[in-house]
């Protein structure tokens, strides 16, 4: 960070502001992580208010009664690597060429682009287009029908807007053509977007669950999300489902349902250091000098 | 008056653009735009096995019925409303909190206070539902510190006035941090020189921040309010669904549980997406003026 | 750096591709639709509480006695509404669908997509002769549709009974000498007294919100509306054996005088709109909540163990159907078999037949055994008549947090796996006896005429459909929004006429009639 390190009285207030904004964030959690670890009867009647009862982790074991655990999780992973390759790909691909002024028609084709995002055909429309693919019941349906994500899209094309023209002209000038351009100046320069898009591209495939619902068949090709759903909403029927009586009975202790929350948060707690080291300062220096 | 000469030039010039952007193009026009034709069912009485082609003819009526609803005015109100209230109370959060977080000196605290903020978004929905319910309860935590501070014991979550409060609350919960990354990355942008240079002229931290960082994410943020305009008509059911009872559909009933509530009845594709296309007509007129409100002021813009 | 994980991307990548290509399952289906090994896909759902296997002692089974194997697709039970919806809309069935409501046949029915079962009337001798039957016929005319029948349907063989009922804590009116309440004018008084000497506890509250909360407890009161999940005020009045709009009956009245007394006097718990299924069962393991109107089977499942924990003289009992103020004793359980858990064989089927055949063996008494217990000797063994799970199988599933479904997931059996014809026994072995013998004073209230049975919604055309869709939205919406004002005496009860005037004006009336020709026709 550029500046003085000095404590001045407007640093002093960030600092409050921002440790009653933790305290205010992690509550809930911690909540959370104390009744997952603790025992079962005690979280059904709502003792656990501020520290842990009975702690144990039966919960988490809860989990893994299913027997497909491992096989979902590795499902998950490859879905999100090779989802978010793909996606960042295309994103890119769709993001650059709309940055650049010299694109002839420009802005027609970014309000070609613009448009899907309003008119959302829904479920139905898209499981028509999949199967008619024949994609269905393969990984090819989880990672391509979400390829371009256009509001993420335009958030690149921000970034790279953000190039100054003279960068262009000097490698004009050297001869080289937009797709050199692109390889070896653009993509070098657009680090931290590139970092933040295969962010939020990867929670996105790490979490996705209508895609694999509707169009996976196999219980073999689930990835966690299904799993955990099942798990945290299953039983409380409540508004989504058609409440019936049978699936009425199941009664799955809050703490298990906890418990799930964390499973799934904890690969993105590994991913976002190496993301994070890309929000370095500095890190588009150079973008004036060429 | 374009002289052709001129348009193949510009074409020519631009041909290697055309080859990076014709994969994604590719793609829009068979995902996007071949599901888009789905929408057509809202002209139709859908048929599931006489399919999209055979199922008879309906011409307006599903929109007719839609907009002489009695509560038409009401659902629209309501969902506009509360998407007003998260510009005003929401939007500036996250930014708020990317320049906050940016003020912390690069090592583990930065990094810790980053994760912290952003946890919250991988809550499911109805976690979160529970947790504010849980929270406002009428013997609730909240309730218990408000007695203690004097005031009286409130039911939160049967008034009608406190729904978009705490809707606006548990969303910012839930999304401010992740919102934030985006702004953080845009700051990460921002040639430090700009600040060596503030601070040569003598300028104070905060108002590097207003005159160097602010400008710097000018352009992130100009299109994410044009995004976010254009969203103005959809809100999700999922979570008002969970935050709303009888007694508060006055504020918190909005176009999609008022639909799904009708689904409930009686499932029906073309009445649904006759809604769906109305919002999106909605949308895309405000977003088209926004657009052009947004260049006239010289802000970056969609298009 | 980036180029080893751009290598690394790349051979992941290649690897998906290659992964996902080799695991496509193709099996053998033979050309001749004679005794030949026929495969068909069947979609359920997956209930959270009974994990399945794809592969299971159950469809090894049915494979062995009938040559059909079983590719069964299972769904998650949190969105097993949106798939089915989708599968439906997009005319993509499976070749079996299980976990059809009464909605599904009704509305997709005529169209085709499902094979007519009548169709076939000698290959499903068994199932006509259960379902034809007095006991169930008038219900199995109910759901046919334009004439045809469009789907096996889950049939009960032996169930626990069960019913929305009252259940109180016993130990509390012990406490206050106070006998168990004869009427609900005195259960009112005794939860008053109740609640001087608890003054933290409240009386009641509910998980589904308002009109779940009205279907609770309107029945009992002499009146009725909203009846278990339905979300319409719509419900049969036995007494006039007609079907009657329950919030603008006179009766009603008698309801909303006690949801709303109740609530001025801190009986019902203030937050009751939004309180959820495991806040509720919080509140009432915890002892702040006296009593609860529910499903009767959550007091040994779950009630009971959880408050003995904190207070082991703590414990819930259910109540005898109490004089309401008509004077009379009733109380509503939930519809005969299962109206959720249809099974439809896709009209596309390569071998219609076969699959007919093959369902209504579920149905025959060998059928059943299977698909309940699994294989006689290794699984469970006849005990005079009465199946019996074996011990060993028990133990395995010992530590579960449900036994019961434990051990009928790890067969695939039951109403939860593939069982059709739903025998229940294993109950009776594994569960709180408390069960049992509710179970059995829930049986003998019902023929003491005590307790009525749910009813079905009538059969209704498109055109009837249609407009009442239209009605019901408009009154509901009415409904829902000044019932609660009612409720926390925000309107004052002296203002409920003009209400019920209001509700009549978005056309109640009509909506009577249009369901009460619409039953006369089913009657004919």
């Amino acid at each position: 960070m550029v500046g003085e390190r000095r404590l001045t009285p407007y640093k002093l207030l960030v600092y409050i502001v921002l440790l009653m904004c933790c305290f205010f964030v992690l509550y809930p959690l911690y909540y959370m992580v104390i009744v997952s670890i603790s025992d079962g009867y005690a979280v059904s009647r709502g003792e656990v208010k501020f520290y842990p009862q009975g702690v144990n982790l039966e919960a988490y074991k809860a989990v893994f009664r299913y027997s497909t655990v491992p096989r979902s999780y590795l499902n998950s992973v490859i879905y999100t690597v090779m989802g978010t390759f793909i996606s960042v790909t295309m994103t890119s691909l769709c993001a650059y060429p709309l940055s650049r002024k010299k694109m002839f028609g420009r802005e027609v084709l970014t309000f070609f682009v613009a448009f899907t995002m309003f008119f959302d055909a829904g479920l139905v429309a898209n499981y028509l287009v999949v199967r008619s693919l024949h994609m269905l019941n393969t990984l090819w349906a989880i990672v391509i029908p979400g390829a371009v994500n256009v509001w993420y899209m335009i958030i690149m094309r921000t970034f790279y807007g953000s190039i100054s023209e003279e960068m262009y002209e000097s490698a004009y000038i050297d001869g080289a053509n937009d797709l050199q351009v692109y390889h070896k100046i653009v993509l070098p320069l657009s680090k931290a977007v590139i970092a933040t898009m295969i962010l939020f591209y990867a929670v996105n495939f790490w979490n996705s669950y209508i895609p694999p619902l509707l169009y996976l068949n196999s219980r073999t090709k689930f990835p966690m999300p299904l799993l955990l759903r099942n798990i945290v909403l299953g039983s409380d029927n409540i508004s989504f489902s058609s409440t019936s009586v049978s699936s009425d009975l199941s009664v799955l202790g809050t703490n298990i349902r906890y418990a799930v929350i964390f499973i799934t948060i904890l690969p993105i707690l590994l991913i976002y250091p190496f993301v994070q080291k890309y929000f370095v300062k500095g890190i588009m220096i150079g973008s004036i000098k060429g | 008056m374009k002289n052709i000469r001129y348009i193949k030039k510009r074409i020519y010039e631009s041909r290697y653009l055309y080859l990076l952007f014709f994969l994604p193009c590719v793609y829009l026009v068979i995902f996007k735009y071949g599901a888009m034709g789905w929408l057509g069912i809202a002209f139709k009485d859908f048929n599931a096995r006489a399919g999209f082609v055979q199922s008879k003819w309906v011409g307006w009526s599903n929109f007719q019925q839609f907009l002489h609803d009695p509560y038409f005015y009401r659902i629209l109100k309501n969902t506009i409303v509360l998407n007003v209230w998260m510009l005003i109370f929401f939007f500036p959060v996250p930014i708020a909190l990317a320049l906050l977080i940016d003020e912390i000196p690069h090592g583990r605290a930065k990094k810790l206070v980053q994760t912290i903020s952003y946890l919250p978004y991988f809550v499911s929905t109805v976690v979160v539902c529970s947790l504010v319910i849980y929270l406002f309860a009428a013997d609730g935590l909240v309730n218990d510190v408000m007695v203690d501070f004097g005031a009286s014991r409130k039911t939160y979550l049967m008034d009608p006035g406190w729904f978009r409060p705490l809707y606006v609350i548990s969303e910012i919960w839930q999304n401010a941090g992740w919102g934030s990354i985006i702004y953080l990355a845009g700051l990460a942008g921002i040639n430090p020189q700009l600040y060596e240079a503030a601070t040569i002229d003598g300028a104070s931290r905060f108002s590097q921040v207003v005159h160097v960082s602010i400008p710097g994410i000018a352009p992130i943020i100009s299109i994410q309010f044009l995004l976010t305009i254009g969203k103005l008509l959809n809100v999700g059911y999922e979570k008002i669904l969970l935050l709303y009872s009888g007694a508060t559909y006055k504020t918190a009933d909005v176009i999609s549980t008022y639909v799904y509530r009708r689904g409930l009845i009686d499932a029906d594709y073309s009445y649904g997406a006759a809604v769906s296309i109305f919002q999106a007509v909605l949308a895309l007129v405000l977003v088209v003026g926004a657009n052009k409100a947004a260049k006239k002021i010289g802000s970056t813009s969609l298009w | 750096m980036k180029r080893n994980i751009m290598v690394l991307v790349l051979l992941v990548c290649l690897g998906s591709v290659a992964f996902s290509n080799g695991a496509k399952e193709e099996r053998a289906n033979s050309q001749t639709d004679d005794n030949r090994l026929i495969t068909i896909t069947w979609m359920r759902s997956e209930n959270p509480a009974q994990p399945l296997n794809e592969e299971n002692k159950c469809i090894e089974m049915i494979e062995k006695a009938l040559n059909v194997r079983i590719d069964l697709q299972l769904v998650p039970a949190s969105d097993w509404a949106t798939k089915k919806s989708v599968i439906l809309a997009s005319n993509d069935m499976p070749d079996v669908m299980q976990g059809l409501t009464v909605d599904d046949l009704r509305k997709y029915g005529a169209t085709g997509m499902f094979v007519n079962l009548l169709d076939y009337p000698d290959d499903i001798r068994d199932y006509l002769n259960i379902v034809q039957a007095s006991d169930r016929e008038e219900a199995t005319r109910n759901f046919l549709v334009d004439g045809g029948m469009y789907a096996f349907q889950g049939l009960e063989y032996n169930r626990i009974d069960i019913a929305s009922i009252p259940a109180i804590r016993m130990d509390l009116l012990k406490e206050s000498n106070l006998s168990v309440p004869q009427s609900w004018d005195e259960l009112y008084k005794d939860l008053l007294i109740i609640k001087q000497k608890h003054p933290d506890m409240y009386g009641f509250s509910t998980r589904n919100g308002t009109t779940y909360m009205i279907g609770q407890y309107a029945f009992e009161l002499g009146s009725g509306g909203y009846p278990t999940f339905s979300k319409s005020g719509m419900y049969f009045e036995p007494t006039s054996k007609t079907w009657v709009y329950g919030p603008t009956s006179a009766g009603f009245m008698h309801v909303i005088q006690f949801l709303a007394n109740s609530y001025k006097d801190k009986l019902l718990y203030p937050d009751y709109a939004t309180m959820n299924k495991s806040d509720e069962f919080e509140k009432l393991s915890n002892g702040t909540l006296m009593m609860v109107t529910d499903n009767n089977s959550f007091v040994g499942r779950v009630y009971n163990p959880n408050i003995k924990g904190k207070n082991p003289d703590a414990y819930f009992d259910i109540l005898k159907p109490m004089k309401n103020p008509n004077s009379t004793q009733r109380a509503l359980r939930y519809e005969h078999d299962w109206t959720d858990d249809f099974v439809a064989i896709s009209a596309d089927t390569k071998y219609p037949e076969r699959v007919v055949k093959a369902i209504n063996w579920f149905y025959t008494e060998t059928g059943r055994m299977v698909t309940n217990f699994g294989e006689e000797g290794v699984d469970y063994t006849m005990d005079n008549g009465t199946p019996t799970v074996n011990q060993a199988l028990i133990e395995k599933h010992a530590n579960d947090s449900d036994v019961f479904s434990g051990i009928q997931g790890d067969l695939g059996v039951g109403l939860l796996g593939l069982g059709l014809y739903v025998d229940e026994s294993l109950y009776a072995q594994v569960s709180d006896p408390i069960m049992i013998s509710e179970g059995k004073l829930i049986r003998q209230w019902t023929k003491d005429g005590l307790i009525e049975y749910n009813k079905s919604l009538p059969n209704f055309t498109t055109e009837e459909q249609q407009r009442i869709t239209q009605l019901q939205n408009n009154i509901e919406n009415t409904f829902m929004n000044e019932i609660d004002l009612f409720i926390t005496g925000k309107t004052p009860l002296s203002k409920w006429p003009d209400f019920v005037k209001e509700l009549q004006g978005q056309g109640t009336e009509e909506l009577e009639k249009l369901y009460n020709d619409a039953y006369q026709r089913l009657l004919k």
